[in-house]
């Protein structure tokens, strides 16, 4: 058989993480990314990545960690691939250090770690507040040697299409646009391995970057792939506003001591400064006094909307809250939380060393992805030899990162994103290699003419989109989308709301169809390359907002006033949607919860 | 012409070096000897005269100094035209300091072609018949070239002032931020000294030197023989 | 005077080859606003100030909070993040749009920044660990080293330094103060000190350290206040070294 080649499409930390798997394999690896990989959301990662190293004497370990986790994501998570990744968690740090990752350090040289949500223990290891920046250059830079090498070749500002599948369904390759010259392409590849990340601009403006628009995942999804439990997005409670995004205040900014308030007085006009300490409410530290602020992301945010929407407290009216690191020594401050002191001061022209931060939550993440498998062992491990870890329902399509679904279950804890990423990397990469080695017919073996088909499709489909003319604007449509869901599908929802929005997404799919194509360049077009990811955008949100509206049950993110309570009995499964031509049909799925019992999850 | 990498490294190096050594330490030995002209022409002759003398002075002239600055002067020449200076955009001290370095370098190629021919290399000067201080004399009373060697003498005390910054951290001896602005300092105080200095030579060519503790030269005007001289060093004093 | 109305004046271009054209804009002010989301009001309305329909500005973003360095263009002539830059700190008066001069246009205001990409391969800018499989800790790290690594590995390789250096241009093969000082962050690392030589070595041909001329403007510009001019000092002094040795050795 004819020497394997994978196609690996996004390159943030999981996707470079598979492309070094892989080619450390021998396999020679096309890489896709719509943007220069040094660019990829990963970036924005900024508090920290977990891992049990245990070096505060604390008695830390992985399987404390495995329980804070699924804890964490209330229980929703397959048990056996959370708990080989949190085993995995030590090793992957010091990795990442070898690569060198400018981790903190101690007064020793020793690995430093913080606190973070959703555990009592230091277990967050960190560079400045730019963690997941320096981890993604780490990667980049490993890349780049195996690209030097020639095992790597890179298609950088090329956009993921679709796939190409021979008769049985198999994934053997896939098409993609060259933003430039703005011709669709198809390639060979006997494993696509899909790692483009969240559909944060289903939101409009969130935590995520401009390129985050789920388009790749909602394309498999659109073409057969499943998702799963795609109604769990996280909204983070600490952001700053912005008119183009919501910039995040990393919660390690709460893990080195920051704490979160609000006047008790409604409308206080004073400076928050000017407020003595008796008539703040720490309201966070009231409620749980044993996790404090640093409860988990889905916790914190609904106490934010009830102290602020319910209660009526909110800074200046509005749903914001201060969190306040006046308290903390300069030189500290900037040693471990650099990055976001930066930022913030640049973007509100505030110093947060001396005035507390006005903060709100947004939206930040998303739990649901595309649904992939896994190969348990007897001991509740994953089996590292199988092909099946990460493989998508389409044979030979394989999905790490955050556009699948595995490892966080109803909410991700904070700074296990970083670690699902690098995890999936180093588990996805092998599978895929065990599955192009052990294929039939190798994907250069396939007709030509399966190639040539799937290249025609998305040719064709261009060109239309091309000549479109309307009386549409896909920006305004993206932005009435974004408001919406917002609106809508985020921290608190009700079903006569969540049915409001699916018809608006289902107006706005017929407003798509009226939506001009504004610029009739053929090179470097962005507005025609938009308008088809806006199409499968629109098709993602209502696998968010349907998925919402099924599931009668609060649980982690997803909470519904009408129903409160989280109901095991029915709802401990997966959530599965499959696109059909009339929009998602749903199914669900046993969770493999044999690992540890589901409790009450309890913060206070 | 291409050379090797290594070559062009060692190329480099010997350009930065040679700015300093041998270049460098000979302008400090020029501006030195040129100072005798504050005393007066019989002690700047003595001073040139005493040069003369050195042993395989001829051996040291061109492998010392004329090679040496020639070598520099190339190599210059082909480094400016790798740079596209931009300090009208970028108004940064060290992006006009960097621009002045080249401007300077340039304006040395030709004030140093003119001043060694006429002072060195030019037929009379070779057969050993010029008064020196005379002829300088005479030269600089005209306005145009008095300018000129003014401008001479600021460039080439810029050109060497500055380059000691560079020459500090091409080789590694001012690394960090606060050394290398010290050292951005000690060059423009070099800078402005050598210009005092060189100018004062110059204004004492005319009869116009500043003198600071000098004992004042004995007013007798060349008795010291032999000095064909073709215009006496009529001062206006 | 706040302002009511944002006047953008934008330098436009079809393609590598095409011909630059200006074309203005004016769109309503809000509070908050950077020259991002200018740009993202311009697309939902791509009509010239004189009422011309034309097409969206093409420019590159990510991140949009200054650490993945996409979206660097001249914002009033300066390099620099084009999210960073608020409508409302920047001088009243027109604000112009510029790509970036040093890089090929690709479109509008993106420009093909590879050739950094090309020079941090040239330059070797990894460390060259045995493999990915699990081999304990890593080398120990002083607090005081790693803040100081730390300042050179947030380079996010954005351009702004490789713009202002009069020595990176059409005329020099000058590798640029970027690529070179990421020589600075892996030699000090205790794994890449072990093939520092190779990285000098990189740097020490046509193009390398010496084709720096101490104009220091990449210090000036770098949006993550990199100390870029120190690398090149020690870089200078690593070098020194090297050529000694190997002056003395073969």
């Amino acid at each position: 058989m004819a020497q394997p080649r994978i196609a690996v499409v996004g390159g943030g930390l999981a996707g470079l993480m598979a492309t070094i798997r892989i080619a450390e394999a021998g396999v020679p690896v096309d890489l896709f990314s719509i943007v220069p990989v040094k660019r990829s959301h990963s970036v924005c990662a900024q508090g920290g990545i977990n891992g049990a190293v245990n070096v505060k004497g604390e008695d830390d370990s992985p399987e404390i960690h495995f329980y804070d986790t699924v804890k964490g994501g209330d229980f929703l998570a397959h048990q056996p691939p959370a708990r080989a990744m949190c085993y995995a968690a030590p090793g992957i740090i010091y990795l990442l250090d070898r690569m060198g990752v400018m981790f903190n350090r101690t007064a020793e040289g020793f690995l430093d770690f913080r606190r973070f949500g959703g555990t009592l223990y230091n277990r967050t290891a960190f560079a400045g507040a730019t963690t997941g920046q320096q981890m993604l250059y780490a990667l980049d830079e490993q890349v780049r040697r195996h690209e030097a090498a020639g095992l790597v070749t890179k298609y950088e500002q090329w956009e993921y299409l679709g796939m190409a599948r021979d008769g049985a369904g198999r994934c053997v390759g896939l098409v993609a646009l060259d933003q430039r010259r703005m011709t669709p392409r198809a390639f060979r590849a006997d494993a696509v391995m899909l790692a483009t990340g969240g559909p944060g601009l289903l939101f409009g403006r969130t935590t995520n970057s401009a390129i985050n628009s789920g388009s790749a995942t909602a394309s498999a999804y659109l073409e057969g792939a499943w998702y799963a439990n795609g109604e769990f997005i996280q909204i983070h409670p600490t952001a700053i506003p912005g008119e183009d995004k919501l910039r995040l205040m990393s919660e390690s900014a709460r893990g080195e001591g920051g704490r979160v308030w609000v006047p008790r007085r409604k409308g206080d006009p004073r400076r928050p400064q000017d407020i003595p300490e008796a008539e703040r409410s720490y309201f966070l530290e009231e409620k749980y006094p044993r996790y404090g602020n640093l409860v988990p992301r889905d916790v914190a945010s609904r106490e934010i909307h009830r102290v602020c929407v319910e209660e009526g407290l909110g800074v200046d009216g509005k749903m914001m809250v201060y969190l306040d690191l006046t308290h903390i020594p300069r030189a500290e401050l900037d040693r471990k939380l650099g990055g976001i002191i930066e930022i913030y001061e640049k973007f509100t022209g505030e110093d947060p060393h001396t005035a507390p931060m006005k903060i709100f939550p947004a939206v930040h993440y998303s739990m649901g992805g595309l649904w992939v498998d896994y190969e348990r062992t007897a001991d509740g491990f994953l089996d590292l030899a199988s092909p099946k870890n990460h493989m998508t329902n389409i044979p030979g399509l394989y999905a790490v990162g955050e556009c699948e679904y595995q490892y966080h279950g109803a909410n991700r804890l904070g700074a296990n994103s970083l670690l699902s990423c690098i995890y999936a990397g180093q588990v996805g990469g092998p599978a895929a290699v065990t599955w192009a080695r052990n294929q039939k017919t190798a994907a250069a073996d396939v007709a030509a003419s399966v190639f040539e088909e799937s290249e025609q499709r998305w040719t064709r489909r261009f060109a239309e989109l091309a000549q479109r003319g309307g009386d549409e604007n896909a920006y305004v449509l993206a932005e009435e989308l974004g408001q919406s869901m917002l609106e809508n599908v985020t921290i608190v929802r009700h079903n006569d709301r969540l049915q409001a929005t699916d018809a608006k997404i289902l107006e706005l799919a017929g407003r798509w169809k009226r939506a001009a194509v504004l610029d009739q360049s053929p090179w470097a077009n962005g507005p025609l390359s938009f308008l088809n990811q806006l199409e499968k955008m629109l098709a993602l949100a209502r696998v968010v907002t349907l998925g919402a509206l099924r599931r009668e049950e609060s649980r982690g993110s997803h909470y519904k006033p009408a129903a409160p309570k989280r109901d095991d009995a029915r709802w401990l499964r997966t959530t599965i949607a499959t696109s059909s031509p009339d929009g998602p049909s749903f199914h669900d799925e046993p969770v493999d919860t044999s690992l540890v019992t589901p409790v009450e999850r309890k913060y206070d | 012409m291409t050379v090797s990498d290594r070559t062009y490294f060692t190329l480099r190096r010997l350009h930065s070096l040679s700015g300093v050594v041998p270049v460098g330490v000979f302008l400090l030995e020029h501006f030195f000897t040129n100072s005798f002209a504050v005393q007066g022409p019989d002690a700047f002759n003595r001073a040139a005269e005493h040069l003369a003398e050195i042993p395989y002075v001829v051996l040291i002239e061109v492998f010392g100094i004329g090679l040496p600055i020639l070598f520099h002067m190339v190599l210059g020449l082909v480094i400016v035209t790798t740079g596209q200076a931009n300090a009208a955009k970028y108004r940064y001290q060290n992006n006009w300091m960097y621009l002045l370095q080249r401007v300077s370098g340039l304006f040395l190629v030709a004030y140093i072609l003119y001043h060694v021919w006429t002072t060195r290399l030019s037929p009379e000067v070779m057969r050993g018949e010029t008064d020196l201080f005379g002829m300088m004399s005479d030269d600089l009373r005209s306005p145009g070239l008095f300018a000129f060697y003014v401008l001479g003498v600021i460039a080439a005390s810029y050109h060497f002032g500055n380059g000691l910054f560079g020459f500090a951290i091409h080789w590694g001896l001012a690394t960090g931020r606060r050394a290398q602005r010290n050292v951005a300092r000690l060059g423009l105080a070099v800078f402005l000294v050598l210009s005092l200095v060189g100018i004062n030579s110059l204004l004492a060519f005319v009869h116009r030197p500043v003198r600071l503790f000098e004992r004042a030269p004995e007013t007798k005007v060349v008795e010291h023989p032999p000095l064909p001289a073709p215009a006496p060093p009529g001062g206006t004093r | 005077m706040p302002r009511t109305a944002i006047e953008l004046r934008i330098k436009r271009q079809d393609g590598p080859s095409g011909p630059p054209r200006w074309e203005e804009f004016s769109i309503p002010w809000r509070a908050g606003m950077n020259v991002i989301s200018c740009l993202m009001e311009i697309r939902k309305r791509p009509v010239t100030k004189q009422g011309a329909k034309t097409s969206p500005v093409m420019w590159e973003a990510s991140c949009l909070e200054e650490v993945c360095g996409a979206c660097t263009m001249l914002v009033n002539g300066t390099p620099r993040q084009s999210c960073a830059a608020l409508v409302d700190g920047l001088p009243e008066g027109v604000i112009t749009l510029e790509p970036l001069t040093r890089f090929t246009v690709v479109r509008d205001l993106i420009v093909d920044r590879s050739p950094m990409f090309e020079a941090l391969k040239r330059v070797r800018a990894w460390i060259p660990i045995d493999g990915t499989y699990d081999l304990g800790p890593g080398p120990r790290i002083a607090e005081t080293e790693r803040e100081l690594s730390y300042a050179f590995s947030r380079c996010m390789t954005c351009g702004c330094c490789m713009e202002a250096c009069p020595q990176y241009n059409g005329r020099s093969e000058f590798l640029g103060p970027a690529p070179i000082a990421q020589v600075r962050l892996f030699n000090a690392h205790p794994t890449g000190a072990m093939n520092a030589h190779e990285r000098l070595e990189a740097i020490m041909g046509r193009g390398g350290l010496v084709d720096c001329g101490n104009a220091q403007n990449c210090v000036e510009v770098c949006p993550k206040e990199i100390p870029l001019t120190e690398a090149f000092g020690e870089l200078g002094r690593q070098t020194t070294v090297l050529w000694l040795k190997n002056l003395l050795r073969r």
